[in-house]
């Protein structure tokens, strides 16, 4: 399952390079003459309200998603980890007060934060992407800071005080590397959210403004037709359900090698 | 070179403080070895990372003072303290199979001590130090992982970490007590050499008392957090005078005599947080006497050997 999952994140990110450049369609030419066309030999997947062809579109749009995906995911996997590097390495007031700030935003729900951020800031590739890796990170500093809170009682982490390393020294070279498992599992996982959290601001308008197409806006723009044009809404919703399937399989699987507890 | 004046700690625990150290004075000379002998719970750890000044969070010191060389390391900046741990003072721990780094190779972590302490990486000086534990082959060890190495091999690169910087004090943490017996008595062997050939000085802690009998200069017996008796090796083990140490003793079994059972100390040691009143030894001691139960003795010098009880108010 895991193989499969990493075919398809493999054929994504193939589309999303090199996609673009082999398409003969361009994915922002309007042809009025045919407008809502079905799929057919020449449009594979159809063409929209404005005779634009919705495999273009849906090429272009994997662009959009890989990269605010990826780039939110890191952004949180950054934030998460730092930080709660810092929380349990740090230990005492520094650890009580950083989980009860990151207590108050677990408490909100993800969707309102994202909607409070984006009401300050234009819309854009860069905000949206912004404001997914901002709003994600807490679950995975909770994890990072349980894991911290263990090893740095590990004799070797005692050792290498006793040794005379430094605070950042233990850190990043004997501690870091301990947590790399969880860290992949929820970053792999990570990505699929944030791909999914792109799609649903795009769909409420809210993240890549027309006429660049998103995943989500395609969606959006095809509800209007879904009664007479039922290609402009399951096409693109097909990409985005294989996308974010793909990297849910590929986090279990990584999950399932990386995690000795579990049974394989 | 390392004096350890009236050290008195506890840990801070969620209702009665747990007495690790009570009043506890050793010192030990450049080049020579002491030996700390106790049962768990004795303290005998928590002096040996209070040396350092590398004691766990909930660590309170109330009393004395540590000095190396005339200076307190409780007085250290952290930047002095990192430069000291593992430069004049190294350590080797317990448990040579968590005190490794499991993902570096241990060539790699002998190189960080002297990356940190010596001003570089130095391969060349790695593999001299491997030779120096007598590691065969170390060419092949400075790339393996803790995994692929035996227990005693393992002991081995500790040591060869805590000698990277070059110490002048090394402590050793029950450094053989996860091994197998035949492979405690070549690191014991070891680390006597090193001692002599390096000139180092060598606080060794251990609950077996049996390891130490001709291996240290002096020796320190501890129960409850204090010292009870201290002296030269010799003279303790011919002429013990704590009862606490005479039981000690007695409980070795012995190749020359033939006893059908070994004798034992009735009772266990007392719980750290709740010492009985008087001296700590008194439900357990033989000898017990009026005083014995109201006032804890002190520590008490009779030339070069102390004790601390009430048998001894004059030179025995």
């Amino acid at each position: 399952m895991a193989l499969l999952g990493a075919g398809v994140i493999g054929g994504l990110i193939l589309t999303a390079t090199v996609g673009p450049v082999l398409m003969k369609q361009n994915p922002f030419e309007q042809n009025l003459l045919e407008r809502l066309s079905p799929p057919s030999s020449v449009h594979w997947m159809g063409t929209d309200d404005l005779g634009r062809d919705v495999l273009a579109r849906v090429v272009q749009g994997s662009r959009v998603s890989l990269t605010v995906g990826l780039l939110a995911a890191g952004l949180s996997v950054f934030l998460g980890t730092g930080i709660g590097l810092f929380a349990g390495f740090r230990g005492r007031g520094w650890d009580a007060v950083t989980m009860r700030v990151l207590d108050v935003l677990l408490c909100f729900p993800t969707i309102f934060l994202i909607l409070m951020v984006i009401a300050f800031l234009e819309p854009s590739v860069l905000t949206v992407m912004l404001v997914i890796g901002l709003t994600s990170w807490m679950g995975l500093a909770r994890l990072v800071r349980g894991e911290t809170l263990v090893l740095k009682e590990r004799d070797f982490i005692w050792a290498a005080r006793g040794l005379g390393l430094s605070e950042t020294r233990i850190l990043l070279v004997h501690l870091l590397p301990h947590l790399l498992s969880p860290v992949m599992v929820a970053a792999t996982l990570g990505v699929g959210g944030a791909v999914l959290t792109e799609s649903a601001l795009s769909f409420l308008g809210l993240g890549v403004q027309p006429p660049n197409p998103s995943w989500g806006s395609l969606l959006s723009a095809g509800k209007d037709y879904i009664h007479m044009a039922w290609w402009l809404t399951v096409f693109p919703g097909l990409a985005l359900f294989a996308t974010v399937l793909g990297f849910n399989l590929l986090g279990e699987g990584f999950r399932d090698v990386l995690d000795p507890r579990m049974e394989r | 070179m390392l004096k350890i004046e009236n050290l008195s700690l506890h840990y801070k625990r969620d209702n009665a403080p747990v007495l690790a150290l009570r009043d506890v004075s050793l010192s030990l000379e450049a080049g020579t070895s002491l030996g700390v002998v106790g049962e768990s719970g004795s303290g005998k750890s928590t002096l040996a990372l209070a040396v350092l000044n590398l004691l766990p969070e909930n660590a309170h010191r109330t009393d004395g003072r540590i000095l190396f060389e005339g200076k307190n390391v409780f007085d250290f900046s952290p930047r002095d303290l990192r430069r000291w741990r593992g430069g004049d003072v190294g350590i080797v721990f317990q448990d040579p199979f968590s005190s490794l780094n499991p993902v570096l190779t241990v060539g790699d972590q002998v190189d960080e001590v002297l990356a940190v302490h010596r001003g570089g990486r130095n391969r060349s000086t790695v593999l001299a130090l491997f030779d120096e534990v007598k590691l065969s082959n170390p060419q092949r060890i400075y790339g393996a992982y803790p995994h692929q190495l035996s227990g005693g091999q393992r002991q081995r690169v500790v040591l060869a970490m805590a000698l990277a910087g070059q110490p002048k004090l090394l402590i050793a943490d029950e450094p053989t007590t996860a091994l197998d017996v035949t492979v405690q008595r070549d690191i014991l062997e070891l680390l006597d050499g090193l001692r002599r050939s390096r000139g180092m000085a060598l606080l060794f802690v251990t609950h077996n008392l049996g390891l130490l009998l001709d291996r240290t200069d002096r020796l320190a017996v501890m129960y409850a957090g204090s010292v009870v008796e201290m002296g030269p090796t010799v003279d303790l083990l011919t002429d013990p005078r704590h009862p606490y140490t005479q039981g000690l003793l007695s409980s070795l079994p012995r190749l020359t005599e033939r006893r059908s059972r070994l004798s034992v100390l009735a009772g266990a040691p007392p719980d750290p947080s709740h010492l009985p009143g008087g001296c700590a030894f008194h439900p357990r001691c033989p000898k017990i006497f009026d005083p014995c139960s109201t006032k804890d003795p002190r520590g008490r010098f009779f030339g070069e050997r102390s004790v601390a009880c009430h048998l001894y108010r004059e030179a025995p």
